[in-house]
């Protein structure tokens, strides 16, 4: 015990003897940080007016299917979508921080993670703490050929499938299909035709984020809502899509 | 004798901040800089990311002004938020902290010793401590870190490690004998 003391004396001197690496400045940073929220959250303000007015525009012929964890809402009229800062892919679509591996974003995220073993690895891994969503990103590829987006192949976006709120928001315009599919046994839908409007909602449930995408299959599987955004046509999608499981460690 | 004015509590400061003064809230930055750096530097592994994970923290602090409760302490609240920045940084980049710490440069440090022998002796002390504590697995450098380094309390030093108070001081027992051993193994056989 004697010694233990002796380490713990030895240790209360230590503090002045450190070599700390020199404190930057953070408050010019900081700063503009905060200014940077504001504008964002002015942002959002304007999208949720947005998605509002085309919500209540189209109030007369609205109907919404649902999904555990998504909602998707026919609409007359689509809102503009949120400009695009530029940058990658991860970026310019709001994809939120870049982990270095799949079990680094689940540690993040706080749940496990599911992918279509058919596309092979994620080429690039993220989650938003923002929405909760983790999504898998696979570069073009003989096979998977560019969405809308030059740089993806397909996104696959998860969160937890919550009975209280969704995570994704979909409008869907006059072009677009909406279908009802079945997916791993679970309800989904493929979402097909005119380019339909996509958010995520944040975490107070507020919109965030509207663009516009193409083709998309959104379903419900152990307890996630999942969806696949890729150039894939509805067969060669619903295929891949029911590869989807726990990856290999 | 000359007056010199009261610091701004850090109540003041958080209430005027939460009304809106950029000053307040830039004096708590300027309060805390230096004790959320490091403390993100301990567990981010990098001056370069503990930068950008204390900046981070500090916007997201601002950002939760409005839920902060009023009366609590705002340096545990704080530091909660850095530490779950450093870490999140930490497990992006898919490694381990690995900041190896070292004495530092200048020959005046400690109490002032007799003489040039017993100054080498002391300095030659403080870096068999440093590595030792280098040596520690990442939990227990972390918590020592935190507490002796970073002088936190208990409660700190939970709160920025993301652990029960009640690990933060069973994973300390554990951390002072181990280095115990690494210092002195010819007593602990």
């Amino acid at each position: 015990m004697a010694e233990t003391e002796n380490v713990e004396l030895q240790l209360a001197k230590l503090p002045d003897a450190v070599g700390w690496p020199p404190t930057p400045d953070l408050w010019p940073a900081v700063r503009a940080g905060i200014a940077r929220r504001r504008r964002r959250r002015l942002l959002l303000l304007l999208v949720a007016a947005a998605i509002g007015l085309a919500l209540a525009g189209g109030a007369a012929a609205a109907a919404s299917v649902g999904l555990r964890g998504a909602l998707v809402q026919r609409v007359p009229r689509l809102p503009s979508p949120s400009p695009v800062a530029p940058g990658p892919a991860g970026s310019r679509l709001v994809l939120g921080d870049r982990y270095a591996s799949l079990s680094a974003a689940e540690a993040a995220a706080g749940f496990p993670a599911l992918a279509p073993a058919s596309l092979g690895p994620p080429d690039e891994v993220y989650y938003s703490s923002d929405s909760g969503v983790l999504t898998l990103l696979y570069l073009p590829r003989p096979g998977l050929p560019a969405t809308e987006d030059p740089d993806v192949g397909a996104l696959v976006m998860e969160a937890r499938a919550s009975v209280d709120g969704a995570s994704f928001g979909k409008l869907a315009g006059p072009g677009t299909r909406v279908q009802p599919v079945t997916v791993n046994g679970g309800p989904g839908f493929w979402i097909s035709g005119a380019p339909h409007g996509f958010f995520f909602y944040g975490p107070r449930g507020s919109p965030d984020h509207f663009r516009l995408t193409g083709d998309v299959l959104i379903w419900n599987q152990a307890g996630l809502v999942i969806r696949i955004e890729s150039g894939l046509d509805e067969r060669a999608a619903l295929a891949a899509a029911g590869t989807t499981r726990r990856p290999p460690v | 004798m000359v007056g010199r004015p009261l610091e701004d509590s850090d109540e003041d400061l958080v209430e005027r901040a939460r009304r809106g003064s950029a000053a307040a809230y830039e004096e708590l930055v300027q309060r805390y800089t230096e004790l959320a750096f490091r403390t993100a530097y301990l567990t981010a592994g990098s001056a370069a990311e503990a930068e950008e994970a204390a900046q981070d923290a500090f916007v997201k602090a601002h950002r939760a002004l409005g839920g902060f409760r009023r009366g609590s302490p705002f340096r545990p609240w704080l530091l909660r938020i850095v530490g779950n920045e450093a870490r999140n940084r930490r497990r992006a980049a898919g490694r381990r902290a690995a900041v190896e710490l070292r004495t530092a440069e200048r020959g005046d440090l400690g109490v002032a010793a007799p003489s040039p022998e017993a100054a080498v002796e002391a300095a030659e002390e403080r870096r068999a401590l440093l590595r030792a504590l280098d040596a520690l697995g990442e939990e227990q450098r972390q918590v020592v870190g935190c507490r002796y380094l970073l002088e936190l309390s208990v409660e700190e030093t939970a709160a920025v490690l993301g652990i029960p108070e009640g690990t933060v001081k069973s994973r300390l027992a554990r951390a002072l004998l181990r280095l115990r051993e690494i210092l002195e193994p010819a007593h602990c056989g």
